[in-house]
């Protein structure tokens, strides 16, 4: 198949989104290359909310 | 080629002639050339690739590119409840009664929770002490239990260790120390928890030589002991604020931290009513730098913090000598004591105004038994024992609650009882140094070189929630829970008892201070075991002595319910004064010198250091300076003046060996050669929000004196500058004197000139025009159901900002930083204004808060290009986020400057994504939109709540009523200087507010119709 330069161009742009629409990251760095998931993920911790079961809730007045 | 030259003759356009010349054209040669030659150059043609193929890549790779670009974060599953539990039904909040324990007020609250988080909190309508109100650091508290930066787990030496390990190593050591007779320190904050005391008493006994220091570098430890020795109790009188007709205030910011703070300001505020009933007190302060009960007094009296010793002697003179008001005119020793002291050469010599001092003489001789005479936390001992002894000759002790008192359950100690601990560290007689959620290493350690000392104590322990300077020096630390993840009871206040019960299981493995104190005195650790100390101590000792019927099971549910038990206990308190008037000091610890002095205050919103790592505090502007971010040095303009000095130089203070360098504030009405510096900045270990913010200025205390005041010292310019950020002066006009008041932006008048003529704000013209009158040329929109409407009585707003705190809590309000505030980007969706008017070195100080006015006529709706911001039917000014598109024309053209963009989204921007790090971003309302970047936000009337109370009454099959919203900062407020409601209902609170005399909206001349009115300020001066 002859690769012309339009084809190329647009074949590159494709591969080039659906490598984006999966890693995502190198979009994201592009637009703030100071804010990236990185930074979040390390906060990440499995954190569970539960109420203490000997507390006695408000009733509605 | 073709030229007019050979063009033929008799050329029609549709002629066949006009096709003979594109054949002529076509088989030109020259013209032929050219065109191959120009095909050659151009791109070659691809017979395969068609336009609708083109067509469709081109759309295949924008879906792609757009699905990469997205926002989208894995959030988790959303799975419903297996097993749900009872008591949370999804989108129902659940409430809880507790107990607040940022300070030792011990308010009454109640928790909101969602989904098993607590969201909000609020003050607790039942309990007697707050009434339902919670201050500022209060409602901003709750991020502290999701603040990431907590301390997980133990750690042992910078190593994380277990629970069982610390225990062990701990109860061995404590056993080795009392065996070899040394002394076990437990440094403390002010107790005031009945049980936590029979707990310690319990540690004792088992750990014999232990001994407590409990302390409170910013309390009102001197009139204590003033208290003690002049009356024989060693607590505080419950002052009866509600019946004081005069206020006389020496150095004491009552309306901002004082005992039983909230309970003060619900009585200093029907004493300040102008609506229901004219009932006005009068108020009097004498201060050295603006605080927020000078700037709320009638008479504001600038005057050195170091000579006001000499100035109540001038007055106890004043009243027994020459007035001969009490009993001890007829006491000789009392008359010699005092005859030095004469008022007038005292005014001469200040340069105070002889007409307001005769006016303060006239009435408190007139309202004996009916006045207040209050000392602030700077002033020394013996300051405060004159001031008690001055309310005995005016029988203002009258005022003193004959059944109630305010204490602490174990004395608070002096600087001396520290120095001579640190004496006791340095001679080896200390065995262990437990610090129980206390930072003395921020507090003391310029003072007494503690971490020096403590470095030789074999084993220190700090009790903390997060890392701190003390927390570094020790050898264990001990996470503790959060007081919403913790058991307790409080006694404050006497016949009143608060309990706090947790509102959620502790979220790290942490415990709360009792249970590890319990887990040392019992050798093992169980589960909840403080919660059965708890339970046995109040069904075994404080039930049976309250004398209540009940039984236990019962009582403990009802109590954990209402949040508060109030018995019928009572002191009897004589009001016999103990102090012989001839051991009086009659040597005032300084007269007036031309020295600076330097005078340490407690910031209203950081405490004593402990909340520096709360950005929201950090974030609220100053009362006063509006000053974020920063602490600073107020200095008067002339002293400005003398010593070159502009706004944000940097000086060095300095005393004994000892200096500070801090920047300088130039503050309007800051007495002459007086220097403040509030306390809670300048720490070392205060997370990433707090660290490294400001000056500490405590390495300047006097280690044998327990005043905060500092004199002589030293001011020396260094040359170099710090920019201090404040948001008031965004939007200022600089240029024109007194503005607010010309301009009418802000109304204040004298009660005797309202008195006189009730037509004050009516009848104002400007430039022969009468706002009110002045007519519109727009016609006004009728609303005949329900129309929303806000009432600000500016009588008594205080400034205090508990309204904003509630607000950013309540509507998802980011933190921005000092970087963004410092651009005019701070997001808080009310401010309070504050404008000076008058002379410079003794301005009149008024406050006026300002949020979205729901204008009738909005000038930000027409702008919207996208109608964004649009009118309800009810009158509210909404906003729809997710039409928004960030032109920002609306804040253009919003007269007020009350809307605020999303420059960034700041829950990420702000310290790389603090506020969307785990656990901090449950913290969210989820009733309320969180915006991103590049949305206008404002106030909504806190809209959520009216459609909570629209539900509600469909539920009860009924209309809404006004009264059935109230709004965060209505609930916030402490004063109720807030009014909410519906603006048709002629029967409503509201109504008053609107129709009242005194009643403005901002800005009348521009026809907006704000639906947010206000009260104007009454000053009751003479």
């Amino acid at each position: 198949m002859k690769i012309t330069r339009n084809k190329f161009i647009f074949y590159t742009g494709i591969i080039l989104a659906g490598m984006c629409s999966i890693i995502k990251s190198p979009i994201k760095f592009l637009i703030n290359p100071d804010n990236n998931e990185k930074n979040l993920s390390k906060n990440k911790m499995e954190i569970k909310f539960r109420p203490n079961p000997d507390a006695v809730r408000r009733k509605s007045t | 080629m073709l030229s007019e030259e050979n063009l033929p003759e008799n050329i029609e356009e549709n002629s066949s002639n006009f096709k003979d010349i594109f054949r002529e054209l076509h088989s030109d040669k020259e013209f032929n050339h050219l065109y191959n030659e120009a095909l050659e150059k151009r791109a070659p043609l691809d017979k395969n690739f068609s336009r609708r193929k083109f067509l469709a890549l081109l759309g295949i790779s924008a879906a792609f590119a757009a699905t990469g670009c997205s926002n989208y974060r894995d959030k988790g599953n959303i799975v419903p409840y297996n097993k749900k539990p009872s008591e949370i039904t999804i989108g129902n909040p659940v409430f809880y009664a507790s107990t607040c324990n940022v300070c030792s007020n011990s308010c009454g609250i109640l928790i909101k929770t969602r989904e098993g988080r607590p969201i909000k909190i609020d003050g607790n309508p039942d309990h007697p002490i707050n009434s339902g109100k919670i201050c500022t650091t209060g409602q901003l508290s709750i991020l502290s239990l999701y603040n990431p930066q907590r301390i997980k787990e133990p750690i042992f030496n910078n190593t994380q260790i277990s629970w069982q390990e610390a225990d062990k190593n701990i109860i061995q050591t404590l056993i080795k120390t009392t065996e070899n007779g040394k002394e076990i320190a437990l440094i403390t904050n002010g107790i005031t928890s009945p049980t936590y005391k029979k707990l310690i008493e319990g540690f004792i006994k088992t750990f014999p030589y232990t001994k407590i220091y409990s302390y409170e570098i910013t309390g009102y430890t001197n009139k204590i002991n003033a208290f003690k020795k002049t009356y024989g109790r060693e607590s505080l009188p419950s002052e009866d604020f509600e019946n004081a007709k005069i206020i006389v205030s020496f150095e004491c910011d009552f309306l901002n931290n004082y005992p039983n703070k909230l309970s003060v300001l619900n009585k200093f505020s029907k004493n300040r009513e102008i609506i229901e009933k004219e009932n006005f007190n009068r108020t009097y302060c004498f201060e050295s730098t603006p605080t927020v009960t000078g700037i709320n007094s009638d008479y504001r009296i600038v005057l050195r913090s170091d000579i006001l010793e000499e100035f109540i002697c001038c007055l106890i003179n004043e009243f027994h000598t020459v007035k001969k008001l009490s009993e001890y005119a007829k006491n000789i020793s009392v008359i010699n004591l005092f005859s030095k002291y004469i008022l007038s050469d005292f005014i001469l010599k200040n340069n105070l105004s002889k007409n307001v001092i005769d006016n303060l003489i006239n009435d408190l001789s007139n309202n004996t038994g009916k006045s207040l005479i209050l000392g602030g936390i700077q002033l020394s001992e013996s300051t405060q024992i004159l001031i008690f002894f001055l309310n005995k000759i005016l029988e203002n002790d009258k005022l003193y609650s004959k059944d109630k008192e305010i204490k602490c359950q174990y004395p608070l100690i002096k600087k001396a009882d520290f120095n001579n601990l640190v004496e006791k560290i340095n001679n080896d007689k200390i065995g262990v140094l437990t610090h129980i959620d206390t930072n003395p290493v921020y507090h003391f350690n310029g003072i007494f070189d503690y971490i020096k000392a403590i470095e030789k104590v074999p084993l220190v322990i700090t009790l903390t929630e997060f890392e701190s300077e003390t927390s570094a020096q020790s050898h264990y630390t001990l996470p503790i829970n959060n007081y919403l993840e913790s058991w307790g009871d409080y006694n404050y206040v006497t016949g009143i008892y608060s309990l706090q019960q947790p509102v959620i299981s502790p979220i790290y493995n942490t415990r709360q201070k009792e249970e590890i104190l319990l887990t040392w005195i019992e050798g093992t650790h169980q589960n909840n075991s403080y919660l059965r100390y708890l339970k046995n101590n109040w069904e075994k000792n404080l039930l049976p002595a309250f004398g209540f019927p009940f039984d236990f099971k019962s009582f403990w549910i009802n109590s954990l319910n209402a949040g508060v038990v109030k018995t019928n206990e009572k002191i009897n308190f004589t009001g016999e004064f103990k102090i012989e008037p001839s051991e009086l000091s009659n040597k005032p610890t300084s007269v007036t010198t031309n020295d600076y002095v330097l005078i340490i205050k407690e910031n209203p919103f950081l405490l004593d250091g402990k909340y520096a790592n709360n950005g929201w505090l950090q974030e609220i502007p100053h009362p006063i300076s509006k000053i974020v971010w920063d602490n600073y040095a107020t200095i008067s303009p002339s002293a400005a003046k003398n010593l070159s000095l502009n706004t944000g130089d940097i000086i060095e203070i300095k005393k004994s060996g000892k200096s500070i360098k801090i920047p300088v504030l130039i503050q309007p009405g800051n007495a002459d050669k007086v220097i403040s510096v509030e306390l809670g900045y300048g720490r070392t270990k205060a997370g990433i929000i707090g660290s490294f913010i400001g000056t500490n200025p405590i390495c300047l205390l006097n280690a044998d004196k327990d005043d905060l005041i500092i004199k002589d010292i030293e001011i020396v310019k260094t040359g170099n500058t710090y920019e201090l950020v404040s948001t008031q002066e965004h939007y200022s006009l600089e240029k024109y004197k007194d503005i607010p008041i010309k301009r009418n932006i802000i109304y204040e008048f004298e009660l005797d000139e309202y008195r006189k003529n009730h037509d004050l704000i009516n009848s104002k013209e400007v430039e022969g025009i009468n706002l009110k009158t002045f007519p519109s040329v727009n016609q006004p929109h009728k609303y005949d159901e329900l129309k929303w409407g806000m009432a600000i009585d500016l009588n008594k707003c205080i400034g205090c900002g508990a309204c904003a705190a509630a607000c950013n809590i309540e509507n998802n309000i980011p933190m921005v930083g000092k970087e963004q505030v410092k651009l005019n980007r701070e997001m808080m969706w009310i401010r309070i204004d504050r404008y000076y008017t008058g002379d410079i070195n003794n301005p009149s100080i008024s406050l006026q808060p300002v949020l979205c006015q729901h204008c009738d006529l909005a000038p930000c709706e027409n702008v919207c290009p996208v109608a964004a911001t649009t009118h309800s039917t009810e009158g509210i000014n909404g906003m729809a986020y997710n039409r928004c598109v960030g032109t920002r024309y609306c804040s253009n053209n919003c007269p007020y400057k009350v809307r605020r963009f999303n420059f960034f989204d700041f829950r990420d921007n702000f310290k790389e994504g603090f506020l969307y790090s785990e656990p901090l971003k449950q913290l969210s309302n989820p009733e309320v939109t969180v915006r991103s970047r590049g949305v206008m936000e404002k106030c909504t009337f806190c809209l959520q709540r009216i459609m909570n109370a629209r539900d509600n009454a469909v539920k009860e099959n009924r209309k809404i009523e006004g009264t059935d919203v109230v709004t965060a900062c209505q609930e916030a407020c402490p004063t109720n200087a807030i009014i909410f409601g519906n603006i048709n209902d002629t029967n409503s609170d509201l109504n008053k507010y609107r129709n009242h005399k005194l009643g403005y909206t901002l800005l009348e001349e521009i026809k907006v119709k704000p639906n947010i009115t206000y009260i104007a300020k009454l000053r009751n001066n003479h």
